[in-house]
């Protein structure tokens, strides 16, 4: 999955060869592409702050510079959230 | 108290970190020169109808989550508030995804248990290609900050103008469509994860494209 928001790009993959073969494919200067830079594992996106465990499969957002949001967002599978948990 | 913005030119000389500043605008001003973006003219060989638009560099101190200093951004930006719809443009309109879609994107990839790799692309409108509208053709030039007797042909989108974010959009779209992307997403095809929520919405675009590998 790519996400774009503007000049910033999320590409999520299920191994590391699938995200390689995007970024070698389309993001190389030599065949088109985009002058492009590697940030690595996705840890800031749009203002918000991403902690991912892997193991235990979820993730947070962090807006910590924020007070007119909720501060952690956990999201977690089968896990529905509504106003009040906010 | 943190350091802010400096507002233009001269307030960026103030501060203790001119010498910064000033680094990086070379490196603004080379990118610009490296990807083509700009072209001498003579100000003199222009005639009076010529469509020349001010310039500025716009300066934007980068922090990190504690608040340290990470990087000291600078942008050569057009003056586009002086381009006029119907004159130098048809329109600026170009969609932004909204947050959500992005915070649904990591919730689908928390659940398949995904890795999230983040790319920026680096002085991204200026890769876009200038946009051709219909009756709005005709050569572009701006007058960089040390205005002396050239201007520049405006090669590329820059900045600032009305127009830029569409063609960047343009751009993008051209990529996500392209047959290496197609064969690419067809490629690692698994279960393809198709949002078509808004047509028009380049982060559509880009969920339709793409995919997962076996």
């Amino acid at each position: 999955m790519v996400g774009s928001h503007i000049d910033d790009l999320c590409i999520c993959g299920i191994n590391h060869e699938c995200l390689d073969e995007f970024r070698f494919t389309l993001l190389d200067p030599a065949k088109d592409g985009f002058e492009s830079t590697y940030e690595g594992p996705l840890h800031h996106y749009l203002g918000y702050a991403i902690i991912r465990a892997l193991e235990a499969g979820t993730t947070s957002l962090l807006q910590d510079n924020r007070t007119c949001v909720p501060k952690v967002w956990t999201m977690e599978c089968h896990v529905t959230q509504d106003a009040h948990d906010a | 108290m943190f350091e802010t913005d400096p507002k233009h030119r001269g307030a960026m000389l103030r501060t203790d970190l001119a010498p910064d500043w000033i680094k990086s605008e070379h490196v603004e001003m080379d990118g610009l020169w490296r990807l083509g973006a700009l072209e001498k003219v003579l100000r003199s060989s222009l005639d009076a109808s010529a469509r020349i638009f001010g310039s500025r560099f716009h300066y934007k101190i980068k922090r990190q989550l504690d608040m340290s200093l990470d990087k000291l951004k600078v942008r050569l930006v057009l003056q586009g508030q002086h381009m006029k719809q119907g004159v130098d443009c048809e329109h600026s309109y170009f969609p932004v995804p909204h947050a959500s879609r992005f915070r649904t994107m990591l919730a689908l990839a928390t659940v398949e248990n995904m890795l999230i790799n983040h790319v920026n692309i680096s002085q991204a409108f200026l890769q876009g290609d200038l946009l051709e509208e219909k009756g709005f053709e005709g050569n572009v030039f701006i007058s960089p900050p040390p205005s002396a007797k050239y201007v520049c042909h405006l090669c590329a989108p820059l900045y600032g103008a009305c127009t830029s974010s569409r063609a960047w959009h343009q751009t993008c779209q051209l990529l996500w469509n392209s047959k290496a992307s197609r064969q690419l997403a067809s490629k690692n095809l698994r279960g393809a994860v198709t949002m078509q929520t808004e047509t028009r919405s380049w982060w559509a675009v880009t969920l339709t494209i793409c995919a997962y590998a076996a």
